[in-house]
């Protein structure tokens, strides 16, 4: 089955190894998406809400290139390093999912791969 | 594709804006269980037996209010706060699994949600014979 691969221009991309989206199939898969500008640095250091609010605009940046939306996630799998971004990122997800109701895992890690972010969100869509 | 989101009562709110589980098409993603009660409460401070039979349980709950049984999970992921619990966690996915032998990934993370947990694991099944619902 022929895969599409997805890398909006504006989202940053550490190395060239990766794609953003992955469509094989009806399935769309997304990479760990973190909180950063355009050229690499973390977003409002210290800021979850700014973190949260960046990682899911940027995750619709691939989601808008694939053709497809946030009602079609099925899976949520969330990086965070410390408790306390987690209500703070249901806060700001119960705004972009509306009424989707996906799974959810969250787990907490001591660091992600950008360094000073405070979270990181993969998400798994099955597409019409 | 029509998603069905599965949140059996037994066990207590997801927490917006999530499920316990979603089944779509014949794909179910059972989101991290903690071993909690429907109150949320965590059950069995420093058992990792008696966590790991509770996550179970919630697990069971939420494969069958899709349609699932055990035997239909094709990975199950296991997050853990201390390694010393992966022998706890053995025993009991025997218990839960029986002769039924998923694919398998453990890793240890710093913190487990919500606070008291000292593991979680989410589980993706599917089922064998596809239907309409």
């Amino acid at each position: 089955m022929a895969k599409q691969f997805y890398n909006p221009p504006d989202v940053f991309s550490p190395v060239n190894i990766y794609s953003h989206g992955v469509l094989a199939g009806r399935t769309l898969t997304l990479a760990g998406q973190a909180p950063l500008h355009e050229d690499g640095t973390v977003v409002a250091r210290d800021d979850p809400e700014a973190q949260c609010r960046r990682v899911f605009a940027d995750l619709k940046k691939t989601l808008d290139m694939a053709g497809a939306t946030f009602a079609s996630v099925v899976y949520v799998r969330a990086y965070i390093t410390r408790r306390s971004v987690l209500p703070v990122l249901r806060r700001v997800a119960s705004e972009i999912f509306a009424d989707n109701r996906p799974a959810f895992t969250p787990l907490i890690v001591p660091s992600v791969r950008a360094e000073g972010a405070l979270v990181e969100v993969e998400l798994v869509l099955e597409l019409d | 594709m029509a998603k069905q989101f599965l949140n059996p009562a037994v066990l207590g709110a997801a927490g917006a804006p999530f499920s316990q589980g979603v089944r779509s098409g014949d794909t179910i993603w059972v989101s991290a269980q903690a071993g909690q009660d429907a109150q949320g409460s965590v059950v069995g401070a420093n058992d990792p037996m008696a966590q790991c039979r509770a996550i179970f349980e919630r697990v069971g709950a939420v494969l069958a209010a899709g349609g699932a049984a055990p035997s239909d999970v094709v990975i199950v992921r296991g997050f853990l706060k201390r390694r010393q619990d992966i022998q706890a966690t053995w025993q009991v996915r025997k218990e839960f699994f029986g002769d039924h032998r998923p694919a398998s990934t453990t890793f240890m993370v710093s913190d487990v949600e919500p606070e008291g947990a000292l593991m979680s694991f989410e589980v993706v099944a599917t089922l064998d014979e596809p239907s309409e619902r």
